[in-house]
This record gives structure tokens, C-alpha cells and sequence, in this order.
């Protein structure tokens, strides 16, 4: 076996008489077993940091191949739900946004757009990509404050009734659009145009480039997990359809009036203002005030559905001050 | 391992080149001492083991007598600036006492000292070579200073120190036609072998790995400001040279071999194989420091006669049968006990001859035996006797007896110790051999001591000796002349001056008188002088009393 101390430039015998030194045959001569001893405990002592080097570096190499395969899945995603998101759609949100801050201010009374008074065309726009945010009027101080009120609005029974108005007024009627509208699935044959405006909000960021980047710039894998789990979390499939929406439908609850008690659910007496809004004329057609009181409800059906029975209420009365009679209402709210 | 050819060693002291010391157990101690830095005299202990050639000589015969130890330390040093720096004086007791049996190795000698004495070209390389091997021999046995804590300098000193040594011996001998020519074959021999050329490239190695060149700012004050590394060039032709990286590696390969993980361990290794390839080239250095010191002894001892005025030569050597002549022989014992050497001229017409030396006490008689000893002894040792010129025979051994102690021990009284050691004479006195006695049978009474002393030189004259016999039996030596029944016998007297005092010169005859009484006036005894002394003891008891 050849050393490393010897060079090729050396002549044979000389290379020859490096070797025999090297191997000790000088130096250890008469002590051959504490030699091997030495030398063996060196060499496995040496095997053993080898061993732990190549496992490190074995170890980050497929660390790193872990990091870039997560790095690509998480932006293969991104990619994809990004792909139908245009400029505009991004821009949508904040648009919305402030349409509902400028509800912070006096009525400015009820109005509808000659063209919405047409026969369907009410129903055909609410059919349009709408997105829905139900909020108390306090909310409308600042943005923060309206977005916490958006992430507590869902689609409700004041949704439903919008585009599938009750049969009748009768208690009962609107009894039974209030439990369809908390049980959900009344609402999920219409939903595919409705969204929540929470969800363009919460969804936005994520398909902003500057997420992508951070994603792209993460060094390790628990970065790559907390971005895949906000990924994970954030309705972001929800937010690209949410963003194509073109029609906002707001409902501002107004503070609460008369000494009449308080429901166990928050409903008392007071005013809900509806607007819609075409977000691609960026104009209102609808503004309707409309005054809702659990008052009236039977004592056993308040209980439990007194918010919804009067979003309900509320909504029949937009659909009736918009002038369509009830069963085109109805022909409309089940297109 | 190799063994050592003696055609390869650098023998200055034989015709056929002779392995002396034990190659094996020095390369070993070599190796050792090199490894270790603690070695407890390795030259001086393979010296002293070291084997000689052929001798009929028996050291026990005559060193004693001859004082040749004192002789060594006194006249056959090896002196540089004042200083005495010989190595081993028993090799050299142990080389003179023992005279090869080869008359070629005493021509060998005699040719390598007459090289040295004549060509001043010579004796400085050789004093050279010896002043390094001297330096190789202390940092190879002790290591000192730096040496004690770095090991691999010290090895490379030592490596350093070698190169010089072949190299001296290559380039400072070339025109030699002695047996000096010896040392330019060995060292040529090894400057054309790899281990010499991987000797050289690792001092170049540790010498120059790298040319830097900088570039040096100064300050308007003169002081350096800065420096800048302009350029790095590697070594690359040195076959020791490897890139950084593989340095690194080598380092690492050590450790896990079970060495230091160092620099200094990688140098360690190097080293360890370039010496390994040398080191029996070293073994016939430790013999060669012997041999050196031999010849520059016998150098000291000309440049000592010279400092006082006297001279020193190599004697012709002629058969016994030619005339014995030394011209302005000398006692070098008395160069450095304080004493006056005279120089005398002996002469006799054959060597194997018994000469009766007679004459006055304090005439020189033992003082001319000592010359004539040591004369034959250097003589046949190959290198200079003490006198300026002379031609003398070889002699197959030497017996002298010069000293008769007193022992509390002895076995014998006076008469039966001398009888004892003419026993011992002739148990081992060869044919031929050269015999001095002092005094022979002097511990009797005359007329039986007499008759001893007849049977003595009648029985020594079948050997054939070329002896040297004192005796104050004066009568007895004039009857002998004047009878000459004995063959082979001549005498010698003392010489004296005018006023009967000794001129330390010797001439043919015998002496008529031992002046005695010459003798004891002188020191204080004659019958005025003890009988004042005897009166003043009287005197002083009575006035005690």
C-alpha cells in the first residue's frame, strides 16, 4: 500500500525506504500489538467522523432535495390558482372595500336604477359573480375594523331570500328560509356565483407575487411548512373565483332602535340597509332601507331563528320595493 | 541486514582494507543514537571493542615498562587551537601495542603519514574531516541545546554534518597517492549513489521549500512600514516537494497510522528514510575517526619534537643483518616531563646482536632502553621515531623489563622475582624478538648474579635477539669483552666529560667505573656528610632531653 508522504518525483528506493518508515517498521518495532491497538483505534476514531460527515452532509442533501420538492409542490399550487387571477381581479378587493367605507355616512335615501325595475333584469343581476358582506355600521370606521366585521358575515338568511325569495310572508315560510339558510344546503345550488367577501380578503394576499417570492426565498423546511399551512388554512381557491366578481351585495345593520328586547341570538328592532353595486360601472342600482323587528315573531320560532326570519323579512321588502310581484320573485330566485 | 564489505570501508591503517569494529552492533547503536539523542559513547566504545591486525606482538611484554600509555597521552595527541581533542587514546594505546605482522600495512602507514608530513594540502582536509566527524561523533552521542527539544533538528545536523564529511572526504583527498586515496574512493563512491543525492535534495528541502519575493515599504522615519508578498516559488524540482494539500493529507495518513498528527512528524518520516539508506555508510566512520586520530597522534608527536628542537622521521627499514644506526635518537618521555632530551647517535653493526650497555648511575643507560623501545615500537607501528634519521630492522616482538617494583604481594624476595622474570623472559621470547633488560640480576649477590647473568645471554644468543642489556657487574662485562667467547655480543659505555660527568652519548667498550661515589656526593652521602648529620640528631636529643 503506497503512502501519501512519498512523491513521484522520489526514486524507488528512496519512496521504498519512506514507505517502510511509515509503516512504522522503525519506529513501533517491538511493541506490535499497542501499535495496532493505536492504529486501529485511530482509524475507527477517524471512520467515525467520516461516517458523521458523509451522514450530515447525506442528511442535508436530502434535506434539501425535501425543500425543493415541497418548494416546488407549494409553488406549483400558487401557479396554478394564480393562473386565472388577472391585475384587475387583484384590485377587486379594495374596491369593494371602499364602497363599504363609504357607507359610513347619512343615508342618502333609498334608490333603484330604472333599468333593475325591468321585469327580471333584479333577478339576472343578482345572478351575476357577486360578492355578499353583511356588517354593523359601526364596522365602518376603518378598514381593519370592517375586515374583522367581514370575516363574522356569511351567506344568511337575507342572502337566501335575495335570490330565492319564501313562498309567502307567513311566519312559517320565513321560519323555514331561516333554517334552510343556517343549515347551509338551501343556499349551495346559488352559491356558485355568490361569495363572501371575507374570502377575496383572506385569499388575496396569497396570490399576490410577493408571496410566491417568499416561498421561492425560504431556506428551510419549517418556513416552506408555515407557508404551505397558511397555504393550507387561507381559502385561496375561494378568493380566485371571489376576485372574478363584478357585483357587490352589502347589507349594513343599523344600530339598534326602540325598548324592544334584545333576542337571545342579537336580534332586536332596527333599520338594514341594502346596497348593490356594479362593480364594473362602478355604480349603485340598488340602496333600500328597510325597518326589521323580531317583535312580531311567535315567542317559540323567535328563539331560535328571530335574526334570520328578519334578514328574510328584510329581503322580501327589497324584492317587493323593487316592484316584482312574489311569484317572479320566486321564478327568479330558482334560476 | 547488509553487511558492511570491508573492499568498501576506508581503512587507513591496513594494505588490505579490514572491517574492525563490529558493524552490526554499531549500525545498531548508530541507529539508536540517531533516534534518540542519548547514546552513552558510541565511538568510543566501538573503538575500544574494535579488533586489530594480525600481531606477534604482546602488549603485556612491554607497555608497561615503556610507559606507553603516558607516551600516548603526552606525545601522540591530537591538538587543535592548544587543545587536546582525542577521542579514544586506548585505540591508540591499543594500535601501538599491537604493530601489524604485515610489512604492507607498515608501508601502507609510512606512505599515509610521509603523504601528510610533506603535503600540507592534505593535512589540512584531514584535520578538517576530523574536526567533523569529531562534531558528528558529539551531536550523534549527546544532543544539546536545540537538539534536546526538537529531535528533527538535531537529525537534520547530523545530516548536514554527514554531507560534509563524504563531501570532504571526496573533493580534499582527489590527489592523493597514499592510501589517503581511500577516502576520495569512499566518499566518490558515495556521492554517486541514490542515498547521498536523497540526502542532499532533503537539506535543500529543509533549506528552501519556498522563494518568496517581497516587497518592503519603508517610513520616512527608516522604519519598516509593511511588506507585501510579490511572489511564491516552490521547490518544485526537489523530489520532497508536494503540493499543500497532499502535505495536509500526509498528515492526516500519519495520524491514522498511529504517529503525531504535525509537520514535524512528516519531516520525522523523511528523515527516517534518507538516514536509513545512509546509515551504513556511517558505520565505517566510527572506525575511520580512529584511524584518523592515529595519524594525526603521530603528526602531533613530529610537530611536538620540532617544538623543542628536535626532529623525527621514518627510519629505513633494512634485514638484521644491516647496520642498526638512529641519528639523534631521543627519550620523547622527557619532552613533557620537564626534562633536557639529548639527543644521541646509536649505532650498531648488525640488529641481532646482545648489547651490554655500561656506565655511571644517572648516565642515561634506562632512558636509552626507553628510546630504543619506543623507537622499535613506532617503527614498526608504521608512523615516526624519535630521532632525525635512522634504518633499523623489524622485530617479531619486543620484551622489555625496565622497572623491578616492590610489592607487598610478591611471592618471592628480590633474587626470586628476578629469577621469575627471566623465567618469564624466555617463556615467551620468540626468535629474533628484541629483548631489553635493565639491570639484570641485580638483586644478588655479584659473583652469583654474575653467573646468572652468563647463562642469560649465552641462552639468548640461540634466539637470535636483538637485545639491550644494562648492568653495573663492570668486571664481569670487561671479562666478557675481553674473552669474546660469546658471539654476537657488543658493548656499549656512557660516555663522560672531562670532569668525568655523563654527556648522555653512548661508545663502544665498557665502563670502568659506576662513579658511585660521584653519585653520593651529589646526593648527599658521603662519610662527612652522614657523620655532621648523625652529630646535629646527638645534639638535638640531648637539648630536647
Amino acid at each position: 500500500m503506497g503512502t501519501l508522504v512519498t512523491t513521484r518525483k522520489m526514486s524507488p528506493a528512496l519512496a521504498a525506504r519512506v514507505e517502510a518508515s511509515v509503516r512504522g517498521r522503525r519506529g513501533v518495532r517491538g511493541r506490535p500489538a499497542r501499535a495496532l491497538v493505536i492504529v486501529s483505534a485511530r482509524a475507527a476514531a477517524l471512520a467515525l467522523v467520516v461516517a458523521t460527515v458523509l451522514s450530515v452532509v447525506a442528511h442535508r442533501r436530502r434535506s434539501a432535495r425535501e425543500l425543493e420538492a415541497a418548494r416546488s409542490l407549494l409553488l406549483l399550487r400558487v401557479e396554478t390558482e394564480s393562473a386565472s387571477v388577472t391585475a384587475s381581479d387583484l384590485g377587486i378587493a379594495s374596491r369593494v372595500e371602499s364602497w363599504l367605507l363609504r357607507a359610513n355616512a347619512p343615508y342618502e335615501g333609498d334608490f333603484i336604477a330604472d333599468p333593475l325595475r325591468a321585469p327580471g333584469m333584479l333577478a339576472a343581476f343578482l345572478g351575476r359573480e357577486a360578492l355578499y358582506a353583511r356588517v354593523p355600521a359601526g364596522a365602518l370606521h376603518d378598514a381593519a375594523s370592517l375586515r374583522d366585521a367581514t370575516r363574522a358575515s356569511y351567506e344568511d338568511a337575507l342572502l337566501l331570500c335575495l335570490v330565492d325569495p319564501p313562498e309567502s310572508h307567513a311566519e312559517k315560510a320565513l321560519a323555514a328560509k331561516a333554517r334552510a339558510a343556517l343549515e347551509g344546503p338551501a343556499l349551495a345550488e346559488h352559491r356558485a356565483n355568490l361569495h363572501r367577501l371575507y374570502d377575496a380578503e383572506a385569499g388575496l394576499p396569497l396570490l399576490l407575487p410577493g408571496w410566491a417570492e417568499r416561498a421561492r426565498a425560504a431556506r428551510g423546511m419549517q418556513e416552506i411548512d408555515a407557508l404551505r399551512t397558511q397555504w393550507d388554512g387561507a381559502p385561496v381557491h375561494e378568493a380566485t373565483r371571489a376576485l372574478k366578481a363584478r357585483v357587490l351585495i352589502s347589507a349594513v345593520d343599523e344600530p339598534g332602535d326602540g325598548p324592544g328586547p334584545t333576542e337571545l341570538d342579537g336580534e332586536r328592532a332596527h333599520d338594514v340597509r341594502v346596497e348593490l353595486v356594479d362593480l364594473s360601472s362602478d355604480a349603485v342600482v340598488l340602496r333600500l332601507r328597510k325597518h326589521v323587528d323580531p317583535a312580531a315573531i311567535s315567542a317559540l320560532t323567535r328563539t331560535m331563528y328571530a335574526t334570520g326570519i328578519d334578514g328574510c323579512a328584510a329581503a322580501v321588502g327589497i324584492l317587493e320595493s323593487a316592484g316584482r310581484p312574489r311569484a317572479e320573485v320566486g321564478l327568479a330566485g330558482k334560476k | 541486514m547488509a553487511e558492511l564489505d570491508p573492499a568498501l570501508v576506508p581503512d587507513l591503517l591496513h594494505a588490505v582494507p579490514l572491517t574492525r569494529i563490529d558493524a552490526a552492533h554499531t549500525r545498531l547503536a548508530i541507529a539508536l543514537a540517531f533516534a534518540s539523542g542519548v547514546s552513552g559513547g558510541l565511538f568510543a566504545d566501538a573503538l575500544a571493542r574494535a579488533s586489530v591486525a594480525p600481531s606477534t606482538w604482546d602488549p603485556a611484554s612491554f607497555a608497561n615498562d615503556l610507559f606507553l600509555q603516558s607516551f600516548v597521552a603526552q606525545c601522540f595527541q591530537v591538538r587543535v587551537h592548544g587543545e587536546d581533542e582525542s577521542l579514544s587514546r586506548s585505540h591508540v594505546v591499543k594500535l601501538l601495542s599491537r604493530p601489524p605482522a604485515d610489512a604492507a600495512s607498515i608501508y601502507h602507514r609510512r606512505a599515509i603519514v610521509a603523504e601528510l608530513a610533506e603535503r600540507p594540502e592534505l593535512r589540512e582536509p584531514f584535520e578538517r574531516l576530523h574536526a567533523l566527524l569529531c562534531r558528528f561523533q558529539a551531536l550523534l552521542e549527546g544532543a544539546t541545546g536545540a537538539g534536546r527539544w526538537d529531535s528533527n533538528r538535531r537529525q537534520l545536523d547530523l545530516l548536514v554534518l554527514l554531507k560534509e564529511i563524504v563531501d570532504c572526504m571526496a573533493t580534499g583527498f582527489a590527489s592523493a597517492r597514499s592510501g589517503l586515496a581511500r577516502l576520495a574512493a569512499f566518499g566518490a563512491r558515495i556521492q554517486a549513489a541514490e542515498p547521498y543525492r536523497s540526502l542532499g535534495d532533503l537539506i535543500e528541502y529543509d533549506e528552501k521549500l519556498a522563494t518568496l519575493n517581497l516587497k518592503v515599504s519603508v517610513g520616512a522615519d527608516g522604519k519598516i512600514r509593511g511588506f507585501e508578498i510579490l511572489a511564491i516559488q516552490e521547490n518544485e524540482a526537489n523530489p520532497f516537494t508536494s503540493p499543500a494539500w497532499r502535505r495536509w493529507l500526509s498528515k492526516v495518513e500519519l495520524f491514522i497510522r498511529g504517529f503525531k498528527f504535525s509537520d514535524g512528524e512528516v519531516m520525522a518520516r523523511l528523515i527516517d528514510a534518507v538516514f536509513d539508506g545512509i546509515v551504513l555508510e556511517i558505520v565505517p566512520l566510527v572506525q575511520l575517526l580512529g584511524d584518523v586520530e592515529f595519524y594525526l597522534g603521530a603528526l602531533g608527536f613530529r610537530d611536538l619534537a620540532r617544538a623543542s628542537g628536535l626532529d623525527v622521521c621514518l627510519p629505513e627499514l633494512v634485514g638484521p643483518e644491516a647496520p642498526r644506526a638512529l641519528v639523534g635518537l631521543f627519550n620523547p618521555l622527557l619532552l613533557t616531563q620537564g626534562g633536557r632530551a639529548v639527543p644521541c647517535n646509536f649505532t650498531t653493526d648488525r640488529h641481532d646482536t646482545t648489547t651490554l650497555v655500561t656506565g655511571p648511575n644517572s648516565g642515561g643507560k634506562t632512558r636509552l632502553l626507553q628510546s630504543l623501545g619506543l623507537t622499535q615500537l613506532l617503527a614498526q607501528s608504521g608512523v615516526f621515531i624519535p630521532a632525525r634519521a635512522g634504518s633499523l630492522a623489524l622485530s617479531p616482538g619486543l620484551v622489555v623489563s625496565l622497572i623491578q617494583e616492590t610489592r607487598a604481594d610478591q611471592p618471592e624476595g628480590r633474587l626470586g622475582m628476578e629469577l621469575l622474570r627471566i623465567r618469564a623472559l624466555f617463556e615467551r621470547l620468540p626468535p629474533s624478538a628484541m629483548v631489553i633488560l635493565d639491570e639484570l640480576c641485580s638483586g644478588t649477590n655479584p659473583s652469583e648474579g654474575e653467573e646468572i647473568f652468563e647463562l642469560v645471554i649465552r641462552s639468548l644468543g640461540r634466539l637470535g635477539p636483538q637485545a639491550f642489556i644494562t648492568t653495573h657487574f663492570l668486571a664481569f662485562a670487561a671479562r666478557l669483552e675481553e674473552e669474546r667467547k660469546i658471539e654476537g655480543l657488543r658493548f656499549l659505555q656512557v660516555e663522560l666529560g672531562a670532569s668525568h660527568e655523563p654527556t648522555y652519548q653512548f661508545v663502544p667498550g665498557v665502563a670502568r667505573t659506576s662513579l658511585a661515589g660521584q653519585a653520593a656526593a651529589r646526593l648527599g652521602v658521603t662519610g662527612d656528610q652522614l657523620m655532621s648529620l648523625v652529630e646535629r640528631n646527638i645534639l638535638a636529643a640531648r637539648t630536647q632531653g
